[in-house]
């Protein structure tokens, strides 16, 4: 329960910045307040399988998604519409056809992953950091399979994005336009129980 | 993703259209569909102008509230070598029954399976009307956009229903299947698909 306590407190923070609306207090309480996210990652880093806990669906039977995947995630206080891309080769090639009207990114990270694939990861992060219509949004980057012993911390994995791209990771932070909330968060898939960890 | 939630095509600008002009023309675009004051009598393209193959594989409604799963229906893979059973509509027609409680949602999510055939689609959108007898209840209007080719994709919209009367719901609760839709797709501007379901809240067949 921790953890997606966390995730949630997270990405209303992240939406809260860019979003401010009046509590109306007569009639029926509003309706939650939407927001746009796009959900990156290389394949197998587990996205599908955390948005499917988060809708409290199962994932016992989740294959590669090979196409688009879009979700409305609800949260006490908003709705995250999540649209998720397949990570294979064939379909990150048309992740940049997706980004347009995204107000925050999600990227989904393999904790477990060997140096190259790493490495892979980083550069496709780094990629949608820089890219036009994602530069100015604040990105989650979730440390996935935390569960798992090889798992990298949060250090670790922060660590390995700023060793090699050093000085674009530091343009991006001093770009003048840039107010970017970036976190990153470890987590993990509880496979008993049931809960919607 | 947000979907447009229209009304009436007066309130979207749009010019009345009858299904019989738009049966005449060559192309059929969202806007012309926008104008649509009731649900049609006829399908207004055929199974064969659904050239990049899409293909409805799964549709799924849950309520936003709860979170509880109140439909879902696969389609099974076809048989290979059999020769599909003769109804050139059947794929396009569903029939939902439904209690009288779902009157009562607020707000529905409703996820759809298609696959696309090996043409990438730059511009996939589609266009829900909603009606009880000739009373248009709620437009929905909903942009995919981009398709991958050979690709599998879901999509979940969020329905909000419309605020229904007393008298309203008593009716439609009365007199099943009188509660229909229309679906539009349209590829680049040029519809493609249409889809048709018909709707009872009286809780029994």
């Amino acid at each position: 329960m921790s953890e997606c306590m966390h995730l949630t407190l997270c990405i209303c923070r992240i939406g809260a910045y860019t979003c401010f609306r009046t509590l109306c207090c007569k009639g029926q309480p509003p309706p939650r307040p939407e927001y746009d996210l796009v959900c990156i990652g290389l394949t197998g880093s587990g996205k599908t399988s955390l948005l499917s806990r988060l809708c409290s669906e199962a994932t016992d039977n989740i294959g590669p998604t090979t196409g688009f995947s879009i979700k409305a995630v609800p949260f006490q206080n908003a709705i995250l519409n999540v649209k998720e891309l397949g990570g294979a080769d064939s379909i990150k090639k048309y992740w940049s056809r997706y980004y347009q009207g995204s107000q925050g990114v999600v990227f989904v990270l393999d904790s477990t992953s060997t140096d190259e694939d790493l490495e892979m990861a980083r550069t496709e992060l780094h990629s949608a950091l820089q890219h036009p219509q994602l530069c100015t949004l604040p990105f989650l980057i979730l440390a996935n399979h935390q569960d798992k012993p090889a798992a990298r911390t949060t250090q670790e994995v922060g660590r390995t994005h700023t060793q090699v791209h050093t000085s674009t990771w530091t343009n991006v932070h001093t770009r003048e336009h840039t107010h970017r909330y970036t976190l990153t968060q470890t987590c993990y898939m509880l496979r008993t129980g049931g809960n919607n960890q | 993703m947000k979907v447009k939630k229209g009304c009436n095509s007066t309130d979207a600008g749009v010019p009345v259209t009858s299904e019989d002009e738009l049966l005449r023309n060559p192309v059929i675009s969202p806007e012309d569909v926008l104008g649509l004051q009731k649900i049609t009598e006829n399908y207004l393209c055929s199974p064969e102008e659904n050239v990049h193959m899409i293909d409805f594989t799964r549709f799924k409604i849950r309520d936003m509230e709860t979170g509880t799963v109140l439909f879902e229906i696969t389609k099974p893979p076809a048989p290979a070598g059999e020769k599909k059973d003769f109804d050139p509509n059947g794929g396009r027609f569903v029939r939902y029954q439904f209690t009288p409680a779902f009157l009562q949602l607020r707000q529905v999510g409703a996820t759809v399976e298609f696959t696309v055939g090996d043409m990438p689609i730059n511009n996939f959108r589609m266009i829900e009307r909603h009606y009880f007898r000739e009373q248009l209840l709620k437009s929905f209007d909903f942009e995919f956009g981009f398709c991958m080719p050979s690709s599998k994709n879901t999509c979940e919209h969020i329905y909000e229903f419309p605020p229904l009367s007393e008298d309203i719901m008593r009716e439609m609760i009365l007199h099943p299947y009188k509660t229909q839709s229309d679906s539009f797709y349209f590829v680049d501007n040029k519809l493609v698909m249409h889809n048709k379901a018909d709707y009872s809240y009286s809780g029994s067949p």
